[in-house]
């Protein structure tokens, strides 16, 4: 065996030189590279202190926290800097002490802040327990939450940022979002914004207020209009230099590696959580990811392509990677999805080279829609054959969607009716259609004006799909 | 022996055996490879197939209502996974499917389970002339080839736990209960509507309910006798009630629930009832004394429209129900 692949090599040497043929696709261990790489430079740093004594009852602290409850201005940081100087002695006793019920919450409350000051891996950990604890079991103090979500970024601690973008997706106490939210825009992220969006458009008129008053506070430091600007600005991606001003530390990238390979896993339960972080997540994680689409492990390397297509022109820095992943069996596909909602014009010329008949189906299909999202000017050419009726409806389709996007007013009539046809035909797979319609619509201006507003009534009709098709259909009509 | 002895023997035994293929009967030609870009294309010549899958759950996988419901029209991506899946085949038996881009309104469809990554399909037969290019596939038969979409929420490890996984006359499979062999006849080939849940026949089929005067207490027992895995299994949305009421009373009382708590129901435990497990509950009160009606209910979503006073007639269907005398 090894004696034919060294003939076979000695052949292919020998060959003449032609075009040089690109490198294959690469798939190594990359997750499990990095961490091990990550692992030993986190054994390098200096390790924390150890504990000068044994560790304090819980009676002891208590005593220290009732110091610190019971004094104001520098008496009490005179107390709390006593507790902060017991360092790993005293963490326990307050780990303890964050889910006693038996004495006073101003001394619970008194404990959150002391372990964000002692602030050692320990000390951050009992923190994040707390908070997660309505995860695991009924929590009767869901004020707790919300007051270690307030005090963590006393910490520093960049890596407890992945838990506190896991704590968004879990969490169903408002005040404890709000909190989350501006713990994360203290150390750069604005992942928060979605969750502040929803509060303030509530039932809750207290939370509202306080949700739009902290997202109007957070555009007014922009220079932005208001709440909508401002997380338009987010999702498109114009903060994302300004997101992680510092390195991330090492625990930092080792919590990005360890969600990746967690992408992987057999139960959905921690692969979605996984999305879910690395989505919300900084420009180190696009960085990651694009690193992750050589994975040896499909599951990894499919959704790594998946996290960047959902994270939109955030993802950006990663357009490069993703045009290579193209060649990739089984990422092109997804790959090609995540260039169409990145929008970076120069993935156009890579996607409509995929449409070409030799390719897959699932991927002609994928770079027919991503070029919908993206616009498809100057590919009009590999399109236009592909309205044909022998084109497979999905393929046709799509290619229709991809024609809209640079279609005038006038000249949209084969479009419009196959568009309408398939809105028409399956009511489930209308939104995407719809969506393509509508920028079409405010691309075209004016002409479109009357069609705009009927179409708009119709947003919340039982009998939209249907009714929407008709209106396309009528329209394309005189023209075809 | 010596391998390359094998190897020769081998050799000779195929070739002579192609010789005599070759003189007396011509192969059919292969058929030209096609590649398939809908199951609507299967309709042409597996009618049959094609209209038991239409009926069955998985056509519906990606238009069931109650699932887009859930997520949110799948603007909740995570969803698209199993319910418009690429081929079992292509991510491997037992591996979790990925999302496919296409033709998603058909849902877990006849691409999904049978095509395979050389473009041919696997059945149980090798149809090399066939359009569709058929290979005898044994994996498909097995109960990992449903564990991808199945095994979530353990279905196929706790059918490997009972006693159906036991090979022996007793051995069942997720074949044998919920793909018979039409009109019982292997040569007919399986049923395709999969039936699950939502046919009572089959729900009826899973557990017995009966009543009993203990000490002069009601005492209810529940077995699960049919289900090759928990009652209710799978699904989390899932529950089935047990209610009962003093005889002539109209308002129903409830006296257990069976079912696996979504995620974030962290106060409530598994109360789905395991193959072969039979639960026993003593009625606590005074009013059961008397003659009274038990009964077991079956439902698709958890939730009751009024929480403290479950209106099962309305809102679930009846599964089995029994009287006792005082
Ligand atoms: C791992 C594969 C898988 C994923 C991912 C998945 N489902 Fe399902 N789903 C199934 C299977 C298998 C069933 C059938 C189980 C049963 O009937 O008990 C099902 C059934 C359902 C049902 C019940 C349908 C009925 O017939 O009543 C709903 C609702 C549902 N899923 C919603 C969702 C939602 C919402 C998501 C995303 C959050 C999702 N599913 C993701 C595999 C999956
Ligand atoms: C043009 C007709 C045609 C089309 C289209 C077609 N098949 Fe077939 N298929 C056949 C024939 C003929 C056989 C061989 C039947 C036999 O010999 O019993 C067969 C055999 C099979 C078998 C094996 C049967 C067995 O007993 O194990 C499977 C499975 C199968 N087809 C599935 C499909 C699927 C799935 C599709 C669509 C993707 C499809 N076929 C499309 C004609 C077709
Ligand atoms: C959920 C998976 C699944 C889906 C969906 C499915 N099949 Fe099957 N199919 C099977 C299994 C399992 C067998 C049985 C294999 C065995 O007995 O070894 C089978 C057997 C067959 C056979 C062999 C003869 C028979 O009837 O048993 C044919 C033909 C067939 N399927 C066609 C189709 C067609 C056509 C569709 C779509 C309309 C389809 N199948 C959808 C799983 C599926
Ligand atoms: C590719 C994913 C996938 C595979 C493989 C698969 N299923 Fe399913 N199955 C689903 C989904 C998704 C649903 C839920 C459809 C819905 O109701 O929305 C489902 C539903 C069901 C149901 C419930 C029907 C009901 O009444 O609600 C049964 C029973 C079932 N499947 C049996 C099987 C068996 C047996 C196998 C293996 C031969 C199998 N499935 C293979 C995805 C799959
Ligand atoms: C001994 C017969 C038997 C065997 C073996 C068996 N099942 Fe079932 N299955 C049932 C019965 C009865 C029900 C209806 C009661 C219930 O939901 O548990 C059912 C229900 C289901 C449902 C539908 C649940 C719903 O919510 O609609 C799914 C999915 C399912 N089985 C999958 C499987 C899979 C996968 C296997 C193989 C690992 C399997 N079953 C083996 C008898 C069986």
């Amino acid at each position: 065996m090894r004696r034919l692949a060294s003939v076979w090599l000695f052949v292919a040497a020998c060959a003449p030189a032609s075009e040089p043929a690109p490198a294959p696709y690469t798939l190594e261990p990359v997750v499990v590279r990095e961490l091990s790489t990550l692992e030993a430079a986190l054994a390098r740093e200096p390790a924390s202190p150890r504990p000068a004594g044994p560790p304090l009852e819980l009676s002891e602290a208590r005593d220290l926290l009732g110091a610190v409850v019971g004094s104001e201005g520098k008496l009490r940081l005179a107390a709390l800097d006593d507790l902060k100087q017991l360092g790993e002695r005293v963490v326990p006793a307050l780990r303890a002490e964050l889910v006693a019920t038996d004495d006073d919450p101003a001394l619970r409350a008194a404990a959150v802040e002391a372990l964000a000051e002692i602030a050692s891996p320990s000390a951050i950990e009992a923190l994040l327990e707390r908070l997660e604890r309505a995860r695991r079991e009924p929590d009767p103090e869901p004020w707790m939450r919300a007051h270690c979500a307030w005090r963590l970024p006393l910490a520093k601690a960049d890596w407890a940022a992945d838990r506190l973008l896991l704590a968004l997706k879990y969490e169903t106490d408002y005040e404890t979002v709000i909190w989350l939210a501006r713990s994360l825009e203290a150390s750069g992220s604005l992942a928060g914004v979605v969750g502040l969006d929803v509060i303030a458009r509530g039932p809750d008129a207290e939370r509202a207020a306080e949700a739009t008053s902290v997202l109007q506070a957070w555009a007014d430091a922009r220079q932005l209009a208001g709440p909508a600007e401002l997380i338009a600005a987010y999702h498109g991606g114009e903060f994302v230099a300004r997101e992680e001003p510092t390195p991330p530390s090492v625990r930092a990238r080792l919590r990005t590696w360890t969600r990746i390979q967690s992408l992987s896993e057999w139960q959905l339960r921690g692969v979605d959580d996984a999305r879910f972080v690395l989505v919300q997540s900084g420009p180190s994680a696009v960085d990651a990811l694009a690193k992750a689409l050589h994975d040896e492990n499909r599951y990894v390397r499919v959704h790594a392509a998946q996290v960047l297509e959902r994270m939109g022109p955030r993802a950006r820095a990663a357009v490069d990677p993703l045009i290579d992943a193209l060649r990739e069996r089984e990422l092109a596909p997804p790959a090609a999805r995540a260039l169409g909602r990145i929008g970076e014009a120069r993935a156009r010329r890579a996607l409509a080279a995929e449409l070409d008949a030799a390719r897959r189906f699932e991927l002609r299909v994928a770079a027919a829609r991503a070029l919908a999202d993206l616009g498809a000017e100057g590919e009009e050419g590999a399109l236009q054959p592909l309205l044909d009726p022998a084109t497979p409806l999905d393929l046709r389709n799509a290619a229709a969607s991809a024609l809209l996007s640079v279609r005038g007013f006038d000249d949209a009539g084969a479009e419009l009716a196959l568009i309408a046809a398939a809105i028409e035909a399956n009511a489930a797979e209308a939104p995407p259609y719809e969506a393509t319609v509508e920028r079409w619509l405010a691309r075209v201006g004016e002409p479109a004006a009357e069609l705009r507003t009927r179409w708009a009534e119709l947003a919340s009709d039982p009998e939209r799909p249907r009714k929407r098709a008709e209106l396309l259909a009528a329209l394309a009509q005189p023209r075809t | 022996m010596n391998p390359g002895r094998i190897v020769l023997a081998l050799a000779v035994v195929g070739l002579s055996a192609w010789l005599l293929l070759a003189v007396f009967r011509p192969p059919p030609p292969p058929a030209p490879p096609r590649a398939f870009t809908s199951s609507s294309e299967c309709r042409d010549c597996h009618a049959g197939a094609y209209a038991e899958w239409q009926e069955s759950w998985h056509s519906k996988a990606w238009v069931d209502s109650d699932v887009r419901m859930l997520s949110n029209d799948f603007a909740n991506t995570d969803c698209i996974d199993c319910h418009a899946p690429r081929p079992v085949f292509e991510t491997g038996i037992g591996q979790r499917v990925l999302p496919r881009e296409t033709r998603r309104v058909e849902g877990v469809d006849c691409i999904a389970c049978h095509l395979r990554p050389d473009d041919r399909i696997a059945g149980t037969i090798d149809a090399p002339s066939a359009a569709c290019r058929p290979v005898a596939t044994r994996e498909l038969a097995n109960v990992d080839f449903c564990a991808p979409c199945h095994n979530q929420h353990n279905t196929v490890d706790q059918w490997r736990a009972s006693k159906y996984a036991q090979p022996g006359p007793g051995y069942q499979d997720c074949l044998s209960c919920h793909m018979p062999y039409r009109d019982g006849d292997p040569s007919k080939g399986r049923d395709h509507r999969m039936h699950g849940g939502h046919d009572l026949e089959l729900v009826k089929r899973a557990v017995e309910l009966r009543v009993k005067r203990v000490d002069g207490k009601a005492v209810v027992e529940v077995e699960n006798v049919g289900a090759g895995h928990n009652y209710p299994t799978d699904e989390r949305s899932r529950a089935s009630d047990l209610f009962w009421r003093p005889r002539g009373e109209t308002t129903w009382r409830h006296l257990y629930r069976f079912r696996n708590p979504y995620r974030f129901e962290v106060d409530l435990p598994n109360t789905e009832l395991p193959a072969h497990a039979t639960l026993t509950r003593e009625i606590d009160d005074p009013a059961a004394a008397g003659a009274i009606e038990v009964a077991l209910f079956y439902k698709f979503s958890p939730y009751w429209t009024t929480p403290t006073a479950p209106d099962p007639e309305r809102e679930a269907v009846l599964v089995h129900r029994a009287e006792l005398e005082p």
